[in-house]
Protein backbone atom coordinates (compact mmCIF):
# COMPACT_ATOMS: atom_id res chain seq x y z
CA UNK A 1 0.00 0.00 0.00
CA UNK A 2 2.78 2.37 1.04
CA UNK A 3 4.75 1.42 -2.04
CA UNK A 4 1.78 2.20 -4.29
CA UNK A 5 1.50 5.61 -2.72
CA UNK A 6 5.22 6.28 -3.25
CA UNK A 7 5.04 5.18 -6.87
CA UNK A 8 2.08 7.43 -7.43
CA UNK A 9 3.87 10.45 -5.99
CA UNK A 10 5.84 11.53 -9.11
CA UNK A 11 2.63 11.30 -11.08
CA UNK A 12 0.74 13.33 -8.54
CA UNK A 13 3.56 15.88 -8.70
CA UNK A 14 3.41 16.00 -12.48
CA UNK A 15 -0.36 16.40 -12.50
CA UNK A 16 -0.12 19.03 -9.79
CA UNK A 17 2.47 20.99 -11.74
CA UNK A 18 0.46 20.79 -14.96
CA UNK A 19 -2.59 22.09 -13.12
CA UNK A 20 -0.58 24.85 -11.46
CA UNK A 21 0.95 25.90 -14.76
CA UNK A 22 -2.44 25.92 -16.47
CA UNK A 23 -3.94 28.00 -13.67
CA UNK A 24 -1.01 30.41 -13.67
CA UNK A 25 -1.15 30.86 -17.42
CA UNK A 26 -4.85 31.54 -17.45
CA UNK A 27 -4.98 33.81 -14.44
CA UNK A 28 -6.19 37.20 -15.76
CA UNK A 29 -3.20 39.27 -14.68
CA UNK A 30 -0.71 36.75 -16.01
CA UNK A 31 -2.39 35.82 -19.26
CA UNK A 32 0.14 36.19 -22.05
CA UNK A 33 -0.85 39.34 -23.93
CA UNK A 34 -3.40 38.44 -26.57
CA UNK A 35 -2.42 39.05 -30.14
CA UNK A 36 -3.10 42.72 -30.62
CA UNK A 37 -5.00 43.58 -33.74
CA UNK A 38 -3.51 46.95 -34.59
CA UNK A 39 -6.10 47.53 -37.26
CA UNK A 40 -8.73 48.11 -34.60
CA UNK A 41 -6.75 49.58 -31.70
CA UNK A 42 -7.20 53.31 -31.23
CA UNK A 43 -4.40 55.35 -32.72
CA UNK A 44 -2.75 57.83 -30.35
CA UNK A 45 -2.16 60.14 -33.31
CA UNK A 46 -5.78 61.14 -33.85
CA UNK A 47 -6.17 64.71 -32.71
CA UNK A 48 -2.41 65.21 -32.68
CA UNK A 49 -0.30 67.39 -34.98
CA UNK A 50 1.50 65.69 -37.85
CA UNK A 51 4.82 64.10 -36.88
CA UNK A 52 7.64 66.11 -38.39
CA UNK A 53 9.38 64.40 -41.28
CA UNK A 54 10.84 65.33 -44.63
CA UNK A 55 9.97 63.02 -47.50
CA UNK A 56 11.85 62.95 -50.79
CA UNK A 57 9.72 63.18 -53.91
CA UNK A 58 9.49 60.16 -56.18
CA UNK A 59 10.32 61.95 -59.43
CA UNK A 60 13.34 63.89 -58.16
CA UNK A 61 10.96 66.77 -57.50
CA UNK A 62 11.19 68.97 -54.42
CA UNK A 63 11.17 67.23 -51.04
CA UNK A 64 8.10 67.78 -48.90
CA UNK A 65 8.09 68.37 -45.16
CA UNK A 66 5.01 67.28 -43.15
CA UNK A 67 4.54 70.94 -42.30
CA UNK A 68 3.85 71.63 -45.99
CA UNK A 69 0.83 69.31 -46.06
CA UNK A 70 -1.76 71.56 -44.33
CA UNK A 71 -1.33 74.16 -47.07
CA UNK A 72 -2.15 71.46 -49.62
CA UNK A 73 -5.24 70.58 -47.59
CA UNK A 74 -6.42 74.19 -47.61
CA UNK A 75 -5.64 74.18 -51.31
CA UNK A 76 -8.13 75.94 -53.54
CA UNK A 77 -10.19 77.38 -50.68
CA UNK A 78 -7.77 79.43 -48.60
CA UNK A 79 -10.61 81.40 -47.02
CA UNK A 80 -12.50 78.37 -45.72
CA UNK A 81 -11.99 77.29 -42.11
CA UNK A 82 -8.79 75.22 -41.99
CA UNK A 83 -10.33 72.52 -39.79
CA UNK A 84 -12.90 71.92 -42.51
CA UNK A 85 -10.35 71.27 -45.22
CA UNK A 86 -8.99 67.75 -45.54
CA UNK A 87 -6.21 65.91 -47.29
CA UNK A 88 -5.55 62.19 -47.46
CA UNK A 89 -1.98 61.03 -46.86
CA UNK A 90 -1.75 57.50 -48.19
CA UNK A 91 1.17 55.14 -47.53
CA UNK A 92 1.27 52.36 -50.12
CA UNK A 93 3.66 50.12 -52.05
CA UNK A 94 3.62 48.52 -55.48
CA UNK A 95 4.31 45.11 -53.90
CA UNK A 96 1.24 45.29 -51.66
CA UNK A 97 -1.93 43.56 -52.83
CA UNK A 98 -4.42 45.43 -50.60
CA UNK A 99 -2.87 48.64 -52.00
CA UNK A 100 -3.88 47.49 -55.48
CA UNK A 101 -7.38 46.70 -54.19
CA UNK A 102 -7.95 50.06 -52.56
CA UNK A 103 -6.39 52.18 -55.31
CA UNK A 104 -9.58 52.65 -57.39
CA UNK A 105 -11.23 54.14 -54.27
CA UNK A 106 -8.38 56.62 -53.96
CA UNK A 107 -8.77 57.53 -57.64
CA UNK A 108 -12.50 58.09 -57.09
CA UNK A 109 -11.85 60.29 -54.07
CA UNK A 110 -9.33 62.27 -56.08
CA UNK A 111 -11.81 62.74 -58.89
CA UNK A 112 -14.37 63.93 -56.35
CA UNK A 113 -12.03 66.77 -55.42
CA UNK A 114 -10.35 65.46 -52.27
CA UNK A 115 -6.63 66.33 -52.20
CA UNK A 116 -4.39 63.28 -51.87
CA UNK A 117 -0.68 62.80 -51.30
CA UNK A 118 0.91 59.37 -51.69
CA UNK A 119 4.04 57.97 -50.04
CA UNK A 120 5.70 54.95 -51.65
CA UNK A 121 6.86 52.82 -48.73
CA UNK A 122 10.02 50.70 -49.10
CA UNK A 123 9.57 50.61 -52.85
CA UNK A 124 12.13 50.69 -55.64
CA UNK A 125 12.16 53.79 -57.84
CA UNK A 126 10.53 52.40 -60.95
CA UNK A 127 7.85 50.18 -59.45
CA UNK A 128 5.58 52.85 -57.92
CA UNK A 129 5.66 54.73 -61.22
CA UNK A 130 4.61 51.62 -63.11
CA UNK A 131 1.86 51.03 -60.55
CA UNK A 132 0.48 54.55 -60.98
CA UNK A 133 0.74 54.44 -64.75
CA UNK A 134 -1.33 51.24 -64.73
CA UNK A 135 -3.88 52.06 -62.05
CA UNK A 136 -4.13 55.83 -62.19
CA UNK A 137 -2.49 58.61 -60.20
CA UNK A 138 -4.80 60.47 -57.82
CA UNK A 139 -1.95 62.12 -55.93
CA UNK A 140 -1.11 65.83 -55.98
CA UNK A 141 2.44 64.75 -55.34
CA UNK A 142 4.07 61.37 -54.89
CA UNK A 143 6.60 61.07 -52.11
CA UNK A 144 8.93 58.24 -51.26
CA UNK A 145 10.04 56.55 -48.04
CA UNK A 146 12.61 54.01 -49.25
CA UNK A 147 13.86 52.93 -45.81
CA UNK A 148 10.52 53.32 -44.07
CA UNK A 149 11.81 55.66 -41.38
CA UNK A 150 9.17 58.27 -42.16
CA UNK A 151 6.52 55.60 -41.81
CA UNK A 152 7.82 54.73 -38.34
CA UNK A 153 7.44 58.39 -37.32
CA UNK A 154 3.83 58.15 -38.44
CA UNK A 155 3.16 54.99 -36.45
CA UNK A 156 2.58 52.89 -39.53
CA UNK A 157 1.75 49.27 -38.80
CA UNK A 158 1.95 48.16 -42.42
CA UNK A 159 0.74 49.22 -45.83
CA UNK A 160 -1.69 50.47 -46.91
CA UNK A 161 -2.31 53.06 -44.24
CA UNK A 162 -4.10 56.39 -44.66
CA UNK A 163 -4.18 59.60 -42.63
CA UNK A 164 -6.85 62.26 -42.88
CA UNK A 165 -5.16 65.60 -42.21
CA UNK A 166 -6.85 68.95 -41.86
CA UNK A 167 -5.77 72.47 -42.80
CA UNK A 168 -4.33 72.99 -39.30
CA UNK A 169 -1.98 70.05 -39.65
CA UNK A 170 -3.95 67.90 -37.20
CA UNK A 171 -4.42 64.20 -37.88
CA UNK A 172 -8.19 63.76 -37.79
CA UNK A 173 -8.27 60.10 -38.71
CA UNK A 174 -5.77 57.24 -38.88
CA UNK A 175 -7.05 54.42 -41.05
CA UNK A 176 -5.06 51.23 -40.88
CA UNK A 177 -5.34 48.62 -43.59
CA UNK A 178 -7.14 48.67 -46.88
CA UNK A 179 -9.59 51.50 -47.50
CA UNK A 180 -13.08 50.20 -48.13
CA UNK A 181 -16.43 51.81 -48.76
CA UNK A 182 -17.38 50.83 -45.21
CA UNK A 183 -14.33 52.60 -43.74
CA UNK A 184 -14.95 55.67 -45.85
CA UNK A 185 -18.59 55.76 -44.80
CA UNK A 186 -17.85 55.21 -41.12
CA UNK A 187 -14.78 57.40 -40.69
CA UNK A 188 -14.24 59.82 -43.55
CA UNK A 189 -17.82 60.78 -44.33
CA UNK A 190 -18.58 62.14 -40.83
CA UNK A 191 -15.58 64.47 -41.14
CA UNK A 192 -16.69 65.71 -44.55
CA UNK A 193 -20.30 66.10 -43.42
CA UNK A 194 -19.21 67.97 -40.32
CA UNK A 195 -17.18 70.27 -42.51
CA UNK A 196 -20.11 71.00 -44.80
CA UNK A 197 -21.77 73.15 -42.20
CA UNK A 198 -18.77 75.55 -42.23
CA UNK B 1 23.68 30.83 -21.27
CA UNK B 2 20.05 31.67 -21.88
CA UNK B 3 20.93 35.36 -22.14
CA UNK B 4 23.68 34.62 -24.63
CA UNK B 5 21.37 32.49 -26.73
CA UNK B 6 18.79 35.22 -26.65
CA UNK B 7 21.27 37.83 -27.79
CA UNK B 8 22.54 35.63 -30.61
CA UNK B 9 18.99 35.00 -31.80
CA UNK B 10 18.28 38.70 -31.55
CA UNK B 11 21.35 39.54 -33.64
CA UNK B 12 20.38 36.99 -36.26
CA UNK B 13 16.88 38.41 -36.39
CA UNK B 14 18.26 41.93 -36.66
CA UNK B 15 19.96 40.97 -39.91
CA UNK B 16 21.31 44.01 -41.72
CA UNK B 17 20.66 46.21 -38.70
CA UNK B 18 23.33 44.33 -36.77
CA UNK B 19 25.82 44.76 -39.60
CA UNK B 20 25.34 48.46 -40.14
CA UNK B 21 25.08 49.70 -36.56
CA UNK B 22 27.67 48.35 -34.11
CA UNK B 23 26.84 48.40 -30.44
CA UNK B 24 28.85 47.31 -27.44
CA UNK B 25 27.87 44.06 -25.72
CA UNK B 26 26.14 46.02 -23.00
CA UNK B 27 24.24 48.10 -25.56
CA UNK B 28 23.22 44.94 -27.42
CA UNK B 29 21.87 43.53 -24.19
CA UNK B 30 19.94 46.73 -23.61
CA UNK B 31 18.53 46.68 -27.15
CA UNK B 32 17.51 43.06 -26.63
CA UNK B 33 15.75 43.82 -23.36
CA UNK B 34 13.91 46.77 -24.92
CA UNK B 35 12.87 44.58 -27.82
CA UNK B 36 11.28 42.12 -25.39
CA UNK B 37 9.02 44.93 -24.29
CA UNK B 38 7.70 45.99 -27.69
CA UNK B 39 5.08 44.30 -29.83
CA UNK B 40 5.51 44.07 -33.56
CA UNK B 41 2.49 45.97 -34.93
CA UNK B 42 2.10 43.80 -37.97
CA UNK B 43 2.59 40.33 -36.45
CA UNK B 44 0.33 38.40 -34.12
CA UNK B 45 1.56 39.13 -30.64
CA UNK B 46 5.27 38.65 -31.40
CA UNK B 47 7.87 40.88 -29.87
CA UNK B 48 10.00 42.82 -32.34
CA UNK B 49 12.96 40.64 -31.34
CA UNK B 50 11.56 37.52 -32.95
CA UNK B 51 10.02 39.12 -36.03
CA UNK B 52 11.54 39.80 -39.42
CA UNK B 53 8.62 41.96 -40.54
CA UNK B 54 9.31 45.42 -42.00
CA UNK B 55 8.00 47.35 -39.02
CA UNK B 56 9.82 45.13 -36.50
CA UNK B 57 13.10 45.75 -38.32
CA UNK B 58 12.45 49.48 -38.44
CA UNK B 59 11.70 49.51 -34.74
CA UNK B 60 14.85 47.53 -33.93
CA UNK B 61 16.91 49.95 -36.05
CA UNK B 62 15.31 52.86 -34.25
CA UNK B 63 16.20 51.36 -30.87
CA UNK B 64 19.84 50.90 -31.89
CA UNK B 65 20.08 54.48 -33.19
CA UNK B 66 18.40 55.75 -30.04
CA UNK B 67 20.82 53.86 -27.80
CA UNK B 68 23.78 55.26 -29.73
CA UNK B 69 22.58 58.85 -29.42
CA UNK B 70 22.00 58.42 -25.70
CA UNK B 71 18.21 58.16 -25.38
CA UNK B 72 16.96 56.60 -22.15
CA UNK B 73 14.71 53.53 -22.05
CA UNK B 74 11.85 55.82 -21.09
CA UNK B 75 12.53 58.04 -24.12
CA UNK B 76 12.39 55.03 -26.40
CA UNK B 77 9.16 53.64 -24.93
CA UNK B 78 7.60 57.11 -25.03
CA UNK B 79 8.41 57.42 -28.72
CA UNK B 80 6.72 54.15 -29.61
CA UNK B 81 3.78 54.73 -27.31
CA UNK B 82 3.16 58.16 -28.87
CA UNK B 83 3.05 56.60 -32.33
CA UNK B 84 1.42 53.23 -31.67
CA UNK B 85 -0.41 53.58 -28.37
CA UNK B 86 -0.09 51.56 -25.17
CA UNK B 87 -0.90 48.37 -27.08
CA UNK B 88 2.67 48.30 -28.42
CA UNK B 89 4.22 48.16 -24.94
CA UNK B 90 4.51 44.61 -23.58
CA UNK B 91 5.18 43.39 -20.05
CA UNK B 92 8.94 42.83 -20.18
CA UNK B 93 9.70 39.13 -20.28
CA UNK B 94 8.07 36.59 -18.02
CA UNK B 95 7.74 36.68 -14.27
CA UNK B 96 10.29 34.67 -12.29
CA UNK B 97 7.92 31.90 -11.18
CA UNK B 98 6.74 31.06 -14.67
CA UNK B 99 10.27 30.86 -15.96
CA UNK B 100 11.31 27.77 -14.00
CA UNK B 101 7.92 26.07 -13.95
CA UNK B 102 8.10 24.44 -17.39
CA UNK B 103 11.57 23.05 -16.61
CA UNK B 104 10.44 21.62 -13.29
CA UNK B 105 7.41 20.14 -14.97
CA UNK B 106 9.56 18.44 -17.57
CA UNK B 107 11.79 17.01 -14.87
CA UNK B 108 8.80 15.77 -12.91
CA UNK B 109 7.40 14.01 -15.95
CA UNK B 110 10.73 12.34 -16.61
CA UNK B 111 10.95 11.21 -12.99
CA UNK B 112 7.40 9.91 -13.12
CA UNK B 113 8.13 8.00 -16.30
CA UNK B 114 11.27 6.53 -14.74
CA UNK B 115 9.43 5.38 -11.66
CA UNK B 116 6.61 3.94 -13.73
CA UNK B 117 8.97 1.92 -15.88
CA UNK B 118 10.80 0.68 -12.81
CA UNK B 119 7.56 -0.23 -11.09
CA UNK B 120 6.41 -2.05 -14.19
CA UNK B 121 9.62 -4.07 -14.37
CA UNK B 122 9.47 -4.93 -10.68
CA UNK B 123 5.85 -6.02 -11.02
CA UNK B 124 6.69 -8.14 -14.05
CA UNK B 125 9.61 -9.76 -12.20
CA UNK B 126 7.41 -10.32 -9.17
CA UNK B 127 4.77 -12.00 -11.33
CA UNK B 128 7.36 -14.21 -12.98
CA UNK B 129 8.83 -15.12 -9.63
CA UNK B 130 5.36 -16.04 -8.33
CA UNK B 131 4.69 -18.26 -11.36
CA UNK B 132 8.06 -20.01 -11.42
CA UNK B 133 7.99 -23.27 -9.61
CA UNK B 134 11.63 -23.03 -8.46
Amino acid sequence: MMRRLLLGLPFALAVGLITALALLLFKPQQTPRAAVDFVVTASPLIGQPLPDWEFAALDAGPALRSGDLPALARGASPTAAPEARFLLLNFWASWCQPCVSEHPLLVSLGNAGLPLVGVAFKDAEADPQTFLARLGNPFLTVLTDPEGQGALQFGISGVPETYVIDGNGIIREHLRGELTLETIEARLLPLLQGAQGE
Amino acid sequence: MRQLLGIVLFLLASGTAAQSITLSAEQEQRAYQLGLGLACPQCDGQTINTSEADMARLMKDYIRDAILRGDSDADIFTFFESRYGTAVILPNGRSGALRWLPWLLGLAILLAAGFWIRAGRRAARADLAAEAPW
